[in-house]
């Protein structure tokens, strides 16, 4: 349906800001939520909402979304238009670009074939879509670089405190979709240049072939002009939209690379302990000792796992050390009263293995010396055989000896 | 090389801090450009003693390492805790390390439950020893204490950075390839 340009511009004058909000919602919106947008930018609109929502449809701002009736969105014809005014299009891919060129491959073919038959008409038809294709790429390359620098702009301030990742991740996508393909697509001797290189001289060929019809001459001569602007300006912009990306990229892409490799070695940390960070060839340090002395880094560490030590008090009396205990001696005078009193002893030092059972095995043999030393004893020998003694760990062989009363 | 090397100048000063880990910057004055200005007499010289001198592209000096200490994995940690913390924050990284003046008293390393187990790991528990890190990473040449809370990055930080971005393109690698 036919809508009035002028109905169009004023209703777009009036609520400018509405449409530019419908703009930042490329999803859609309800009919609710549209009312309810509606009824935001129009306080005390009332019933007045519908109406404007059924002038947005009447004059092509909206159309229903293609999965929802009851769901609308932003006319694409529109879309474009705000968007070129705030610089926020959509940006064309090189898929995009290249099919405008095979459009116009196609137009140059039906220029070529004008040309070879003197068709006036028909080159007249072909030169008015072939400007129509170069301003198409003229303005999508110009739409391309404003919104190109929109969103570097937008990276670099990071007022939503994008994560450096999902920063990254936004400008590979335009470096990847839309400048590297570009590029390979707008290089010398690539499909662009090669194209356009073949319209020009057809061009050519029409202003020389038709030069004296002074009107055709003029559309050749304008598409020519036309063909030389779209050349020159699509490659500034793209040189422009390389040079505005290309440092954010390298530094987001460093970012990137330097957040994963920290997070990659705190993964190895976390999992494994100090040993399994993968420190060893990349950071190693110097260090440096002289024999026998410790190494600074040891000692630093030594001295760092006590910092904060406090000493603490004991937390008890502190006792006497036992007495010791006082050798067992045997008293010779002792010995003998007792050896006295129990005589006659048929066994001498079993008698004295048994009265002395808590003496070493030295102070025994002390004490039998004793025995034998003292001559009122009256000790015997016998003619038993050799009898053994223990003592605790300690083994005696002996001829037992007598005493008898003296 | 020149007849006499030992006549170098300040020989002896930068062994002493070569040798025993020291980073210099031309924030080290004299140091850092009796490197600049015969680097090459230098590198010989010290060679001849075992020991590697390297210049990094970033315009530092120091002395190619044989081990990783303790004290390196402290300082490690510690840089990746922050490069994280400022990953989370949306902030360029490098930018973010060496544009600024840090507060001590502020580092994110005992603000979340998982940063304190790491630092725990590493006997680092609280503040004072996180300073004695800091410590060390400025007798190593890596930071300068400018006042009693604060400090800032020295250039050799790159050595920590590039580290890092290293590990990150051989994750990329074996992601790529997987």
């Amino acid at each position: 349906m036919l809508v009035s340009p002028k109905s169009f511009f004023l209703f777009a004058g009036e609520y400018t800001d509405l449409l530019v909000d419908l703009f930042h919602h490329p999803e859609g919106l309800t009919d609710g939520e549209l009312l309810d947008l509606i009824h935001r930018h129009l306080a005390g609109a009332g019933d007045a909402r519908q109406n404007i929502l059924d002038r947005l449809l009447k004059l092509g701002f909206i159309e229903p979304a293609p999965e929802a009736t009851s769901r609308y969105e932003l006319t694409r014809v529109v879309q474009n238009l705000i968007g070129h005014l705030l610089h926020e299009q959509r940006l064309s891919s090189a898929a995009v670009v290249q099919g405008y060129l095979d459009d116009l491959a196609a137009l140059s073919g039906e220029l070529e074939g004008a040309l070879l038959r003197r068709g006036r008409s028909t080159a007249e038809r072909a030169l008015s879509d072939i400007a129509t294709q170069l301003e198409r790429i003229r303005s999508d390359s110009r739409a391309n670089r404003d919104s190109i620098t929109q969103e570097v702009l937008r990276l670099k301030a990071n007022r939503e405190n994008r994560s450096a990742v999902a920063r990254w991740e936004a400008v590979n996508r335009i470096w990847e979709r839309y400048l590297v393909p570009l590029r390979e697509l707008i290089e010398v001797g690539q499909a662009m240049d090669t194209c356009l290189d073949r319209l020009g001289r057809l061009l050519e060929q029409g202003h020389e072939l038709f030069a004296t019809e002074p009107e055709l001459v003029q559309l050749f001569v304008r598409q020519r002009a036309r063909l030389r602007r779209m050349r020159r300006e699509v490659a500034d912009d793209h040189r422009e939209s390389m040079s505005e990306v290309a440092p954010l990229y390298q530094s987001l892409r460093r970012d990137t690379r330097l957040l994963r490799g920290a997070a990659e070695a705190i993964d190895a940390f976390s999992r494994g302990g100090p040993s399994a960070l993968p420190l060893d060839p990349g950071f190693t340090l110097s260090v440096f000792r002289l024999d026998g002395l410790i190494h600074d880094g040891t000692l630093e560490s030594y001295l760092t796992g006590i910092i904060g030590y406090r000493e603490r008090a004991p937390s008890g009396p502190i006792l006497p050390p036992e007495p010791p205990t006082p050798p067992f001696i045997i008293e010779s005078a002792e010995l003998n009263a007792r050896l006295a009193a129990a005589l006659p002893v048929d066994d001498v030092l079993a008698w004295l293995f048994l009265n002395y059972s808590a003496a070493p095995p030295a102070e025994l043999l002390r004490g039998f010396a004793l025995v034998l030393a003292n001559s009122e004893a009256g000790l015997e020998a016998t003619d038993r055989s050799e009898e053994t003694y223990e003592a605790g760990p300690v083994v005696f062989q002996a001829h037992p000896v007598r005493a008898v009363c003296a | 090389m020149t007849s006499d090397a030992t006549k170098l100048p300040l020989l002896r000063e930068l062994f002493r801090r070569l040798a025993r880990g020291r980073h210099l910057c031309v924030d080290d004055g004299e140091l850092f450009w009796a490197l600049d200005n015969a680097f090459d007499e230098y590198q010989q010289l010290f060679l001849a003693l075992g020991f590697v001198l390297k210049r990094h592209a970033r315009d530092f000096f120091y002395f190619e390492g044989d081990g990783v200490s303790e004290i390196a994995q402290r300082m490690a940690v510690f840089l990746f805790i922050l490069i994280e913390k400022i990953g989370d924050e949306g902030r360029p990284v490098t930018d973010a390390l060496l544009g600024a003046e840090w507060t001590i008293s502020r580092l994110p390393h005992f603000s979340t439950e998982r940063y304190r187990k790491y630092m725990e790991r590493l006997d680092v528990p609280d503040e004072a020893r996180l300073r004695a890190v800091l410590q060390s990473l400025e007798r190593y040449g890596f930071v300068q204490i400018t006042g009693p809370d604060s400090f800032r990055f020295r250039t050799p930080i790159y050595r920590f950075l590039d580290l890092c971005v290293a590990l990150g393109e051989q994750a990329e690698r074996e992601g790529s390839g997987s």
